[in-house]
């Protein structure tokens, strides 16, 4: 019955967290997200061979004991170039969705609780990033700036920021009519607490889901770019960049692109995972609770 | 009418035994219900009152499987026409909530979603009815909405609940829970937020209901006059543990329990003139760790003797329908 | 301590645009209407009606919660609110409201802690006796200071209310604006409740405005009782005379439909029928005679004002109960 379901979300996730865990599904994906930062953040320190380590005399090395991944056209070790990779992906999606989410949650914030004019020229502004193709504004930022990770970020965060704004608007416009927040007001407290300690706690919860299930999209678009050549410029290793590199040589070596495309795939399958998972934890209308 | 239908006619509509519920918290087990067992025979109204915070909305919650079993253990058993309530899966519960129970909460805001317009709220209800226009569903939506007395209800759909008066809200909530002519409504205080005459006319609405479709109700409410006026059956809850059941007219007029008489004993209606001191039970309710044993009520109650701060005292028949929990009431 | 003066409340109800479409050229309601009322320090004034007459509105509009069109409010000899002028600040200062809805006025993620705390920090309480004051505050309202970390939605209905009654409590307020506070509470603690008011009321000489569906509490708690219908007072007077001697048909109607007790004095008849007005539709002349079993021609003509439809007495009625 609607009226149960749509009960206001006030999760108890201490009972819930052993009860999380137990899913096979769910450890599977903590692994993989697990593993991705683990090497984001110490993947070059394990790899066997410098990313820039040449070979002359083995390019397109099948994988063997010494290049477990095989090498490239240029002899670097596969297996080390998608390590580091990991490292470009991780930064790169942390940088880009931090700043994403934060822009988005102050924009929306303003939206939802500011006044009406405000609300409306925010989302004037929103829908036309939104409705903005990201290729277009990357090859707009590139032919101007050239191309650098820092680019890439931007443009990721600018077309990935309406989502969040969007969905911290709607929520902050559904609990600024709750009575508590009436009350709040009724005891002088101002604008910006109210804010901050009623309204944030109470609709920052879905940013969560969203964020785990936005970071393989991140990832994705970081690959796409690279694979067009608008993104990280070599010789970094993109797992983009290697899937491009990969599909040019492809009559030489077919372990370019599976080196490039199965981490890409692993990742995107582990945070979507995550993300789903989290989800029907969160999620106030998948839960039964006490009235 | 064969004997079969009889019996099912007959045969309790919900029927709670031995339930108990208990909250996990830091400090342990936090009990709210203490193994009462009531039942709720076909067209009846049976009324429920008590101390607030003596579990009379987790008694509910808990018989309607609202309360999921990670924050609390639930001990008993509820039945709902003769099927197991407490082990059914949330998609069978789900389909017996709001079709055939039907429930009214205590707080009608929370109850309500703030982003959906009262139309898509009423609407989204009847979801059940496939075959049926959308435009079908908005005339018994406003249909509803002007049985319950909330005026101009055509041109309201399009408005938000926090639109909406306190009393307005509680009306809204009850014409939802009325919409699928559930067998069994459960209505937490439903009426509180109501003028009198407001509130006549919901009685007069929920009696209707219960004459022509045969509904039961189970009905909360702390006014007394309200609970005298509608019900067939009361039940005296105090600190999680029922301590008097029975008819409405010996409940009010031959009371037995202790706390029974002192509750009847504090309705201001009574009272003759202004005061500057209402009457009220003194001492507290026992806190949810430190229930002593024996009688629940023996810190307040001035009969209690030392076999009360020994045995818990067994709900034992007073007299026809009618029963009590207390060691000094007179048995049969 | 507090004077309303004329109050008015417009809402809008649907677009300027849409009303355009429709063909509606006042696309508003007055949720209030011309409401004058004035409360002394110490003393109680019950705001009885029925639901949707506007009570919870005015109590905002006091506090300067919800715009006003028209009036003014005056507070400890000042006029803070008036057309143009808005320093409903200095009121919201010196008061504290309780709210209909118990568990939903109190933030969800904050624990009982916080939200007393809250109240005590934004009244510069030293930090060092927030603790002991959270505390005393709570058994002041009668609830076991394990409640401290528990969540709104971790309490009944009646342990929310308590809850708000020690947060406003905590404001040490000069007014209080109390709306249903006792809805939801069983008799018992109501009477702890009232009783504990009374001695607030009597310590630091708070003006009370008491909003109640609850005619026996109205009737025995307040000083002066106010009967509101459809966005209007219309009956005014010392608690006991509204009560005993009902002099408006609405009010007159409302105590004699009081639900008594007893299950053997049920009420078999329903003596005020139909349906309330809608505020969109406000009735040609009395708002009240679309239900008045005593209304005349005269009723659907002219709009019967407080003080002046009778000399002398303050009802909104041209055939009062009593002068008939
Ligand atoms: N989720 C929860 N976790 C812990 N304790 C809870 C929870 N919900 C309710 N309680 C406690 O259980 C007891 C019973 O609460 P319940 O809401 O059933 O009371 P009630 O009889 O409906 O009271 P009221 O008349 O005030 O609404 C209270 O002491 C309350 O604090
Ligand atoms: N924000 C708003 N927008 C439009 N209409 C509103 C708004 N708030 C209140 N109203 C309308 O104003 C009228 C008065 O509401 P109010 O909440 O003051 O009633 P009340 O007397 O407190 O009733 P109750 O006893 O049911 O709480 C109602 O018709 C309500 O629908
Ligand atoms: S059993 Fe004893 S203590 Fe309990 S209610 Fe009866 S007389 Fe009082
Ligand atoms: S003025 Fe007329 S209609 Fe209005 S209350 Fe009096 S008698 Fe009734
Ligand atoms: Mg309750
Ligand atoms: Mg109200």
């Amino acid at each position: 019955m609607a009226v149960e379901q749509s009960q206001s979300t006030r999760p108890q996730l201490t009972a819930r967290i052993p009860e999380f865990f137990k899913d096979p599904v769910t450890i599977f994906a903590c692994c993989i997200v697990f593993a991705f930062f683990f090497l984001g953040f110490f993947g070059e320190y394990l790899a066997p061979y410098k990313i820039t380590a040449l070979d002359m005399t083995h390019r397109f090395g099948a994988p063997s004991l010494a290049h477990w991944l095989g090498t490239d056209n240029l002899g670097r070790d596969t297996f080390s170039r998608v390590l580091a990779g990991t490292r470009v992906a991780l930064t790169v999606s942390i940088l880009a969705i931090g700043a994403s989410v934060s822009c988005g949650i102050v924009l929306g914030l303003l939206a939802g609780y500011g006044p009406r004019w405000l609300d409306n020229l925010l989302m004037l502004l929103l829908d036309s990033i939104y409705s903005f193709p990201y290729i277009m504004l990357a090859l707009a930022a590139i032919t101007l700036f050239g191309s650098s990770q820092f680019i890439v970020v931007l443009v990721v965060a600018i077309t990935t920021m309406p989502t969040y704004a969007r969905l911290i608007r709607t929520s902050t416009l559904s609990v600024r009519n709750h009575e508590y927040i009436l009350a709040a007001r009724s005891m002088n407290i101002g604008h910006l607490q109210i804010v901050l300690r009623h309204i944030l706690p109470n609709v920052i919860g879905p940013v969560f889901i969203l964020v785990s299930m936005d970071i393989p999209v991140v990832i994705t678009v970081e690959a796409a770019l690279s694979f067009l050549g608008l993104g990280v410029p070599p010789p970094a290793p993109s797992w983009g960049r290697m899937l491009n590199d990969g599909y040019t040589l492809i009559r030489q070596t077919p372990w370019l692109v599976i080196a490039g495309g199965i981490p890409l795939m692993l990742t995107t399958l582990g945070f979507t995972l995550l993300g789903e998972k989290l989800r029907d934890v969160l999620d106030p209308k998948l839960q039964v609770r006490r009235a | 009418m064969s004997s079969k239908m009889e019996m099912e006619k007959n045969a309790p509509v919900l029927e709670i035994n031995n339930l108990s519920v208990g909250f996990n918290g830091a400090r342990g087990q936090a009990i709210a219900v203490k193994d009462v067992s009531l039942t709720v025979p076909p067209g009846k109204v049976v009324g429920i009152v008590g101390e607030s915070g003596s579990g009379k909305t987790t008694l509910i919650s808990a018989a309607l499987g609202l309360i999921s079993r990670q924050t609390a253990e639930i001990t008993g058993k509820v039945k709902f026409e003769g099927r197991d309530i407490l082990n059914m899966s949330e998609r069978e519960l789900r389909a017996i909530r709001g079709t055939d129970i039907a429930m009214i909460f205590q707080d009608p805001m929370t109850a309500l979603n703030p982003s959906m317009s009262i139309g898509t709220l009423m609407t989204d209800i009847q979801y059940r009815d496939r075959g049926v226009s959308m435009t079908e569903k908005r005339r018994k939506a406003v249909e509803m909405l002007r049985h319950v007395g909330i005026p101009d209800p055509e041109s309201r759909l399009t408005q938000y609940p926090h639109e909406f008066s306190g009393g307005m809200r509680q009306r809204i909530c009850i014409a939802m829970a009325l919409l699928g002519q559930p067998r069994l409504l459960i209505a937490d205080e439903p009426t509180t937020a109501l003028d009198v005459t407001m509130e006549a006319q919901i009685i007069h609405l929920l009696r209707k209901l219960q004459r022509d479709f045969h509904t039961s109700i189970v009905f909360v409410s702390h006014n007394l006059g309200i609970i005298a006026e509608i019900c067939d059956y009361v039940a005296v809850l105090y600190a999680g543990c029922l301590v008097e059941q029975g008819e409405v007219d010996h409940i009010f007029h031959n009371p037995q329990h202790p706390y029974t008489k002192a509750l009847l004993a504090c309705d201001p209606a009574l009272l003759p003139e202004q005061v500057t001191d209402f009457p009220a039970i003194p001492g507290e309710v026992p806190g949810p760790f430190d229930r002593p044993t024996g009688c629940i009520f023996q810190a307040r109650c001035n009969l209690a003797a030392d076999i009360c701060r020994q045995v818990s005292p067994p709900l034992r028949p007073v007299e026809a329908n009618h029963a009590a929990a207390c060691h000094m009431a007179k048995g049969i | 301590m507090l004077q309303v003066k004329d109050l008015r409340v417009r809402f809008r109800t649907m677009g300027g645009l849409k009303a355009l479409v429709k063909g509606k050229s006042d696309p508003f309601i007055d949720a209030v209407l011309n409401v004058s009322l004035s409360i002394a320090p110490g003393t109680t004034l019950g705001l009885v009606g029925e639901s949707g007459s506007g009570k919870s509105t005015l109590g905002r509009a006091i506090m300067g919660l919800t715009k006003t069109t028209a009036g003014t409010v005056t507070f400890d000899g000042q006029t803070l609110i008036a057309p143009g002028l808005d320093r409903s600040q200095e009121i919201r200062a010196h008061s504290a409201m309780m709210f209909q809805d118990p568990i939903s006025s109190l933030s969800p993620r904050l624990r009982v802690r916080s939200l007393i705390a809250e109240a005590l920090k934004i009244r510069n309480w030293p930090a060092s006796k927030i603790d002991a004051e959270i505390d005393r505050l709570l058994s002041t309202v009668g609830l076991p200071a394990s409640l401290r970390s528990r969540y709104p939605h971790q309490l009944s209905g009646g342990q929310a209310r308590r809850v708000g009654v020690a947060r406003a409590l905590a404001l040490q307020p000069k007014l209080i604006i109390a709306d249903e506070p006792t809805a939801g509470l069983d008799v018992s603690v109501q009477g702890e409740l009232l009783n504990l008011l009374h001695r607030v009321q009597k310590d630091t000489g708070c003006a009370l405005l008491f909003i109640t569906h609850n005619l026996s509490v109205a009737q025995h708690f307040c000083d002066e009782l106010a009967i509101m219908y459809l966005g209007r007072i219309v009956e005014i007077g010392s608690a006991d005379d509204v009560a005993r001697h009902a002099q408006h048909p609405y009010a007159h109607g409302l105590f004699s439909a009081q639900p008594y007790p007893d299950p053997r004095r049920r009420r078999t008849d329903i003596q005020l029928t139909g349906e309330v007005p809608s505020l969109a539709q406000r009735p040609e002349g009395c708002d009240f005679h679309t239900r008045c079993p005593k209304a005349q021609p005269r009723c659907s003509r002219e709009v019967p004002l407080l003080g002046q439809a009778v000399p002398g007495a303050d009802v909104a009625c041209f055939y009062p109960e009593t002068a008939a």
